[in-house]
């Protein structure tokens, strides 16, 4: 399994009501399940134009099959070679 | 709508308009924020004087990429001219410019050219602007051009062209914003507190109006507030119809509109008579753009992706293949629709390329490549290497690079041996372009790896003439022939005049470096040139000319350089070759420069630098000016100019760099009595000197290696300074007591402030007498550098007195009142006391 970026553009996606974001929600994970193979959707970050995601597939062509059943826009898929945050800089 | 307090702007508007009348053609640059009245203070003009001239009006797109020339089309409609049916059939987009211009010359009457929102302008039409404006005064025309100052970002396209206008040619207003006393007079007027409304509108009249509209449920936060405040209070037909016309920055076809949503029409019709929306040559707008995008930003972005599928869908339903294509694309960039972006992207970009306007083309091919979501190598190379000439074009040679790299990287894998030639060949050129020799040069190395065993093709001819290129730029000349002469023999075997060209103009312009073989040269330089004019090859002709202005200068021929500059800059600036007449015209400062011209080198030098994009060649050379200008008058910041141009000079690894940069530092040291090159800088380029055998190049650099360190370089022949007073004032200076004296007067005069100074001291050291005063500050603030006194004498001969009477009027001698006089005729360059009158009015020195 591989962790990507996705990152979506939508001008104007802050403005999105809780109604909207539920829905899309709701829809991401419906879809996950259909798949058909192991995909989690982990977060998304909603901002001013654009909507970036973490998800966990097989494939980056799982990814893509995701968006398309979903009608989610795709402008980049990533994937993520390393994880890093604060405890990272501990003395190895 | 009545305008308020804008009379003041709207009568000088006309002014202008009757001083055109009157004489000659001038431009008028309208500014100021969105909103602040610009679009109402030019159909008061129109409304003014519609009955005094032919008014012909063009708009600009707020589309992602406008339709290019879009305004040029809007006004030939209006002028009823034949055109052709769309940008495809322009195949000379010169000759269109030049044909629109001639209709406007023929045309009775004065004309009225309004271009609304230039901001917005495509390339082609900022071209078109300059290629007007700068011949603005032949016309009878008033050509009026606004934009909003708040949406020009530093880089904007459009500073360019203001900074390479001439500044007499045109005229800035910009609008500002209401005073607190107007907007609490119109407040007032309906009974609302004007303080409130001052403060949120900031005085932009278009806010002051869309709050007093809806002022009535409350004060709004902002004008976002009040303009969704109106929306809401509406119906839900006329919603919607708002929001469709939201998306829709260009309107839409009331038509149109009415066949998709017949339902709507009463609601349409209703707010065109509230005048939220009114009907413009058939389309439906808002009244105001920025209404358009403050309901466009408040919806929800799902819902806009919507509309801007449907309206897709309508407008290629509703137009023909090739009308709407701009339109097209901004709508399915806006919906996501991938496939649309990358079927029509391309062809939109081939058409804005074919008119010169390669910025759009260049965005239009990134969003083909950023959309296109397969895998196709072949489709991928395409737009890779056409995205990678139009941002050559453009002057994004990074970018350029980039592309072309991963190009490269396909044709490897495809094991596409000539292609990938090309690729590292192209690489080569736009290396050099960067300023990066070395990459350069490497690349044209591999490209030439790659090819030799290759047969004859012309990617191969190419790989050799770039090498020959390189040479020439750094002097090998035999390498440059070697290389050369394999191109020609190539490019003669396949009848490819194009890489003919160029390689002649490699081979012809090494020759004329060298004494023994210049008459050649120059002979092959001109069938170069010949090949050039005859093909219409824009670039290699510009390159002809460039190279024998270049080498005319070199080989101090300033006659012939003065010559093939002048043809050249005029045939660049005919085409807006902008980049070829910059390099001729840094050829041009220097040409001034050493023929004593200096107020023409600096006010060419000062030109080229005010553009921040300028190529790193022509910046060095123009540093070097502006810097040598500096310190001979004893101005101060030239040491940063001349490091900045040592800097870049060696990155650039050519020794016609070098040589200006260093000369200029070591003048400066000589000036200034103090070390500023490090010995390792000077050894280097005294051995690059000693590579090249080009003499005459290095003339100037070792008269001041002279000067300055005393050192003396080994010399074909002694230089002659025939054509260059302050070299030769210079020279002249170390002859005999008398000879100093005239030397200094020779500096004095022109205007080398620092040098006057230095050799000023020198001569008291020696004790001699009588040095000829300097210039005291007030001629500085002059032109022409008239002191008082001479400006007096210049006052009464504008009055008609004869010189006992100017004797009389200022207590002088009449020996001393023909003193001044010479001296004015000297400094005015008039050869009589009429014309020396008529020049000091035209310079403004009398007023």
């Amino acid at each position: 399994m591989k962790k990507f970026v996705i990152e979506r553009h939508l001008p104007g996606a802050s403005n999105l009501s809780p109604e909207e974001l539920q829905a899309m929600s709701q829809t991401s994970i419906e879809v996950a399940g259909q798949l058909g193979e192991p995909y989690i959707w982990i977060q998304s970050f909603v901002t001013g134009d654009k909507i970036y995601c973490i998800h966990i597939a097989e494939s980056e062509a799982t990814v893509r099959r995701h968006s398309k059943l979903a009608d989610f826009p795709i402008n980049t898929i990533s994937e993520v070679a390393v994880v890093i945050d604060p405890l990272t800089s501990n003395p190895l | 709508m009545e305008l308020i307090e804008r009379a003041g702007l709207l009568a000088a508007l006309q002014s202008e308009f009757f001083k055109v009348a009157d004489g000659e053609g001038h431009c008028i640059f309208v500014s100021g924020e969105a909103g602040i009245g610009k679009t109402s203070l030019l159909k008061a003009l129109r409304n003014e004087l519609k009955n005094r001239c032919n008014i012909y009006q063009g708009t600009c797109d707020a589309l992602f990429t406008p339709r290019p020339l879009a305004p040029l089309y809007d006004i030939l409609l209006q002028m009823g001219h034949d055109l052709p049916e769309s940008s495809h059939e322009i195949a000379d987009r010169t000759l269109f410019f030049t044909r629109l211009f001639q209709a406007l010359y023929r045309q009775k009457g004065v004309n009225l050219i309004i271009f609304e929102d230039i901001h917005w302008a495509d390339e082609a039409t900022l071209d078109f602007i300059k290629f007007l404006a700068r011949r603005i005064t032949q016309l009878r025309c008033l050509f009026l051009l606004s934009y909003r100052d708040d949406e020009i970002h530093s880089h904007h396209p459009l500073r360019n062209v203001l900074g390479q206008l001439n500044p007499d040619s045109f005229t800035r207003l910009q609008l500002q914003p209401l005073s607190q006393e107007a907007v609490e007079t119109m407040a007032a007027g309906r009974g609302y507190n004007g303080e409130d409304v001052f403060s949120i509108s900031g005085g932009n009249p278009f806010y002051v109006n869309e709050i007093l509209a809806s002022y009535s449920p409350g004060i709004p936060d902002n004008i976002k507030d009040s303009i969704l405040s109106v929306y809401n209070r509406q119906d839900e037909k006329t919603k919607r119809v708002w929001e469709i016309l939201s998306i829709l920055p260009t309107g839409l076809e009331s038509t149109v509109l009415e066949k998709t949503e017949p339902l709507y029409a009463a609601a349409i019709e209703k707010s065109l008579d509230s005048k939220i929306l009114i009907l413009k040559d058939g389309r439906l707008f808002f009244k105001h753009e920025l209404y358009r995008r403050i309901l466009e930003a408040s919806l929800s972005p799902l819902v806009r992706v919507a509309l801007n599928k449907r309206i897709l869908v309508v407008l290629r339903e509703h137009f023909e293949e090739g009308q709407a294509t701009e339109r097209i694309i901004h709508h399915a960039k806006n919906a996501n629709e991938y496939d649309i972006v990358v079927h029509f992207a391309p062809i939109a970009a081939r058409q804005a390329a074919s008119v010169g306007a390669h910025t759009e083309a260049a965005r239009l091919y990134l969003s083909a490549i950023e959309y296109y979501q397969g895998d196709e190598k072949d489709l991928l190379i395409q737009l890779y290497e056409a995205y990678a000439y139009e941002c050559y074009l453009t002057n994004q040679i990074r970018e350029a690079i980039i592309y072309i790299g991963r190009s490269l990287n396909i044709w490897k894998k495809k094991n596409d041996i000539e292609q990938s030639g090309n690729c590292l060949r192209f690489l080569s050129r736009l290396w050099w372009y960067d300023g990066n020799r070395k990459n350069a040069e490497s690349y044209a190395s591999l490209a030439i790896e790659a090819l030799n065993a290759q047969p004859s093709s012309r990617a191969k001819a190419m790989a050799y003439s770039n090498m020959s290129q390189l040479k020439m730029m750094s002097d090998e000349a035999d390498e440059c022939i070697f290389w050369g002469e394999r191109a020609i023999a190539i490019a003669r075997e396949l009848s490819d005049e194009d890489t003919l060209c160029h390689a002649l103009n490699n081979i012809g312009t090494i020759q004329t470096n060298r004494l023994a073989t210049r008459e050649r040269g120059l002979e092959i330089l001109q069938e170069s040139l010949a090949i050039g004019l005859k093909n219409g090859y824009h670039e290699h002709v510009a390159r002809a000319y460039t190279n024998l202005g270049f080498s005319g200068v070199a080989s101090k021929s300033y006659g012939l350089a003065r010559e093939a500059l002048d043809a050249g800059i005029r045939y660049c600036e005919e085409r807006d070759l902008d980049s070829w007449s910059a390099y001729m015209l840094h050829v041009k400062a220097r040409l001034k420069l050493e023929t004593g011209c200096w107020k023409e080198a600096g006010h060419i030098a000062d030109i080229l630098l005010k553009n921040e994009n300028q190529s790193s060649i022509v910046r060095i050379g123009a540093l070097a000016v502006a810097a040598t200008l500096k310190i001979r008058r004893g101005d101060p910041d030239a040491l940063p100019l001349l490091q900045e141009a040592k800097t870049r000079a060696f990155e650039a690894r050519e020794l016609q760099r070098i040589l200006p940069a260093m000369a200029a530092l070591l003048e400066y040291e000589w000036i200034k009595g103090e070390t500023f090159i490090e010995d390792e800088a000077l050894d280097r380029t005294i051995e690059m000197i000693g590579l090249s055998k080009n003499a005459r190049e290095s003339s100037e650099f070792a008269f001041w290696l002279d000067k300055a360190r005393g050192r003396s370089l080994p010399m074909e022949s002694p230089w002659r300074w025939d054509h260059c007073p302050y070299e030769q004032a210079l020279t002249l200076f170390e002859g005999d007591d008398d000879d100093k004296r005239r030397a200094i007067g020779i500096i004095q005069g022109l205007g080398a402030l620092a040098v006057y100074e230095k050799m000023k001291q020198e001569m008291r050291l020696s004790g001699i007498k009588s040095i000829p005063r300097g210039i005291r500050k007030t001629t500085q603030g002059n032109p022409a550098l008239l002191t008082d006194r001479e400006l007096d004498v210049l006052n009464c001969l504008y009055k008609g007195l004869q010189n006992k009477e100017i004797a009389g009027r200022l207590f002088i001698s009449a020996k001393t009142v023909d003193h001044h006089i010479s001296a004015i005729l000297y400094k005015l360059e008039a050869k009589s006391r009429v014309k020396a009158v008529q020049e000091a009015v035209r310079m403004g020195i009398i007023k």
